[in-house]
């Protein structure tokens, strides 16, 4: 068996918890301590894949583009989504201007991945009531089709390889 | 090194390369190169160049497109990466053609991208601060302005910095108003709260509920529970909190509720009286009734008539007196149950007042001198003889009886015109006056209560129902029956009655 690696991008405003995400997922750790990134880094981790259907096996290697965050001043450079497979949108629940650039981020990332797969992860879901987070994902307005939205928390580790695994799982099965 | 491939370009000594064909294949690189890829041992000649610099993976198409001169240059800013597990370098990544293969150039920029991280770092950080504050901001003043309670803060002279929807509400002031207001223009009778209770405040004690008078912007009057506290401000200057709650209304009921429970008891205590006093009443003569009878039984064949008719009157007083209280309580009774009618017939009424006068004369004795006084115009006038009897028996015999040194009763009777709302209705208008030892004040406003006797009564003998008797009958006349009372002075009694017409 062959493995099958993977691009895939880390967007979003800065502070959302893009690099806890990869830390959690990758590490399985959590810092509350916040330390920005700038330029890229990228992680790697390879997940074992099983299509239900055909019985079919797979490892996939992803390579997880931690991209510095957005901000006011700087938007990130288009060069690091080039030839990604697939991005992972984040947004902190608790900052509504983060879910409200959402829209601006997936579309940035289409501009040069047209195919590319989108998932949304609400971040910081520890951080508020069950029932608060499921009013902001009903309150969500998205402009077109992505793959899921899901509610994380790098912090309890809630959805983290959930969110990824199906990405990847998408990743293979479309093979973009 | 293969100097035939790099000798189209001028390559800077601080930038290190690698050479690739289409397929990534390393054909080249420069000195020490490996140490800066993700996985060294992967790295070298001949070698696929995404297995050590994972970066490359998805970048066929971008290698393609340099390669067959499409693109000029590509470009990845800033990939941080830890060299030897420690130092964290970040890199800048550039792939330009060189001849029919690509060069990726590799520029060390960790110094400048430190500084950028140092710079972000402090601008994200604020960044996350200002949200939460915002956030935190907006919750609480949403949270202020939707509570109900009143909010005020103030300085420590009192003067008002901060108020909330419900304050303004409650005094109805605008918030442009009451900013800079003094809150004791607000809160109207405790000084304490104002000044004194700042310093308690001061140190550190809250004060809780305390009920204060404040009034409104229009001078209404309200009462508010208020709760104080004082927290520091971030400059370290002490902000009073006043958080109040409306308690007027509760308040009224409170004091409503009072009055029930307090009319509730003297309602017990009247019904006790009511007991003790019957029982007394009835059991003073029937035990003097008792004596008699059996004096006369043991003894009635030896003593002298005189002796024995003195018994027998006694006993038939105590009879007298029994049916007499017997009969109040009845017409009392009567009168509660609705069985009291007004039954008005044609009376001459100076002779009905005169008959009552020589009646309570004979009775009074010589100390007292009832003067009966008439207009001219009451021979013939229809007027219920027994509830009229029921009135100013009552009235007459307590003008006697309240006058224990005797003295002149006034006993008044003319008939009146009166506009009423239904047109003319003529009436009349009776006075009893006696020099008397008056009511006292406190006992005024139950005087007509079944049992209640002023407190200044004190051995005067009395059942406590005549008056109720008469306001019983003088309210199924509807009439009108007032006083005007003065202690050891007198008391006078007015009574209005209607002239209602044969029936
Ligand atoms: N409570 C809670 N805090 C989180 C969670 N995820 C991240 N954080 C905190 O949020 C802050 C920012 O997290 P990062 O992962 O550095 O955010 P980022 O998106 O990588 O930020 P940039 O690199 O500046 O774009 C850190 O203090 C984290 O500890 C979460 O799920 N729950
Ligand atoms: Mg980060």
């Amino acid at each position: 068996m062959t493995v099958i690696s993977k691009k895939m991008c880390m967007l979003g405003d800065f502070g959302v918890g893009k690099t806890s995400l990869i830390r959690r997922f990758v590490e399985r750790q959590f810092s509350d301590r916040y330390l920005s990134t700038v330029g890229v880094k990228i992680s790697r981790k390879t997940v074992h894949l099983k299509d239900v259907q055909t019985e079919k096996e797979q490892e996939l290697k992803l390579l997880i583009w931690d991209i510095e965050g957005h901000t006011k001043f700087k938007s990130i450079s288009p060069a690091y989504l080039q030839g990604s497979s697939g991005v992972l949108v984040v947004a902190d629940l608790t900052r509504q201007e983060t879910i409200d650039h959402l829209g601006d981020r997936i579309q940035e990332y289409r501009e040069i991945n047209p195919h590319g797969q989108v998932a949304i992860a609400l971040n910081k879901s520890d951080l508020l009531e069950e029932e608060e987070v499921l009013e902001m994902k009903n309150k969500l307005n998205l402009p077109e089709a992505i793959l899921g939205v899901y509610n994380t928390s790098a912090k309890t580790g809630n959805n983290v390889d959930t969110i990824f695994q199906e990405l990847a799982y998408k990743l293979w099965l479309t093979n973009c | 090194m293969n100097q035939t491939l790099r000798s189209e370009i001028f390559i800077p000594s601080h930038l290190k390369y690698f050479i690739l064909d289409g397929e990534f294949k390393i054909l080249d690189y420069s000195e020490n190169l490996e140490s800066f890829s993700e996985i060294p041992q992967e790295f070298g000649l001949g070698k696929d160049a995404r297995l050590s610099f994972p970066e490359l993976i998805g970048l066929e198409k971008i290698l393609l497109e340099i390669l067959q001169g499409k693109r000029n240059q590509f470009k990845f800013q800033g990939i941080s990466r830890t060299l030897n597990n420690e130092n964290l370098v970040y890199l800048d990544l550039i792939f330009e053609k060189m001849g029919s293969h690509a060069i990726a150039l590799i520029e060390d920029i960790t110094a400048m991208m430190n500084l950028n991280q140092t710079l972000f770092q402090q601008v994200n950080e604020n960044g996350l601060v200002i949200a939460e504050l915002t956030t935190n901001k907006d919750y609480i003043n949403k949270i202020i302005s939707s509570m109900g309670n009143v909010l005020f803060v103030t300085t420590r002279s009192g003067k008002i910095k901060t108020v909330n929807q419900a304050a303004k509400q409650l005094f109805q002031y605008r918030e442009e108003e009451l900013i800079g207001l003094s809150i004791a223009e607000i809160i109207s009778d405790r000084e304490e709260l104002l000044a004194g209770d700042r310093q308690k405040l001061l140190a550190g004690e809250a004060i809780e509920e305390i009920e204060v008078k404040c009034r409104t912007k229009q001078g209404r009057n309200l009462i508010v529970g208020f709760s104080c506290s004082v927290i520091q401000t971030e400059k370290k200057i002490p902000a009073f909190i006043y958080i109040g709650r409306d308690i007027t209304e509760q308040k009224r009921a409170e004091a409503e509720i009072e009055k029930a429970l307090v009319k509730e008891k003297e309602l017990n205590d009247l019904k006790s009286r009511f007991i003790s006093m019957t029982s007394h009443e009835f059991r003073n003569p029937l035990s003097s009734i008792l004596m008699s009878v059996e004096l006369l039984e043991n003894f009635g064949d030896r003593w002298p008539e005189e002796k024995k008719s003195k018994h027998l009157k006694r006993i038939k007083q105590s009879t007298d007196t029994m049916t007499r209280l017997l009969e109040d309580i009845l017409t009392i009774g009567r009168a509660e149950a609705g069985k009291l009618e007004v039954k008005p017939i044609k009376l001459n009424l100076e002779e009905f007042c005169r008959e009552l006068v020589e009646e309570f004369q004979l009775t009074a004795g010589e100390k007292y001198q009832i003067q009966l006084q008439c207009s001219t115009d009451l021979d013939s006038i229809p007027m219920d003889e027994k509830l009229l009897r029921h009135i100013f028996s009552n009235l007459l015999s307590n003008a006697i009886k309240y006058s224990p040194d005797g003295g002149i009763i006034d006993f008044t009777a003319m008939k009146i015109a009166s506009t009423g709302t239904n047109g003319e209705r003529e009436k009349v208008k009776f006075t009893v006056r006696d020099r008397g030892i008056g009511i006292p004040p406190q006992d005024r406003s139950r005087l007509f209560e079944h049992f209640h006797r002023a407190k200044n009564v004190q051995d005067i003998a009395g059942t406590g129902l005549g008056l109720s008797i008469v306001k019983k009958a003088v309210d199924l006349y509807e009439g009108i029956i007032s006083f005007t009372s003065e202690i050891g002075v007198g008391t006078t009694f007015h009574v209005v009655l209607p002239i209602i017409g044969d029936r």
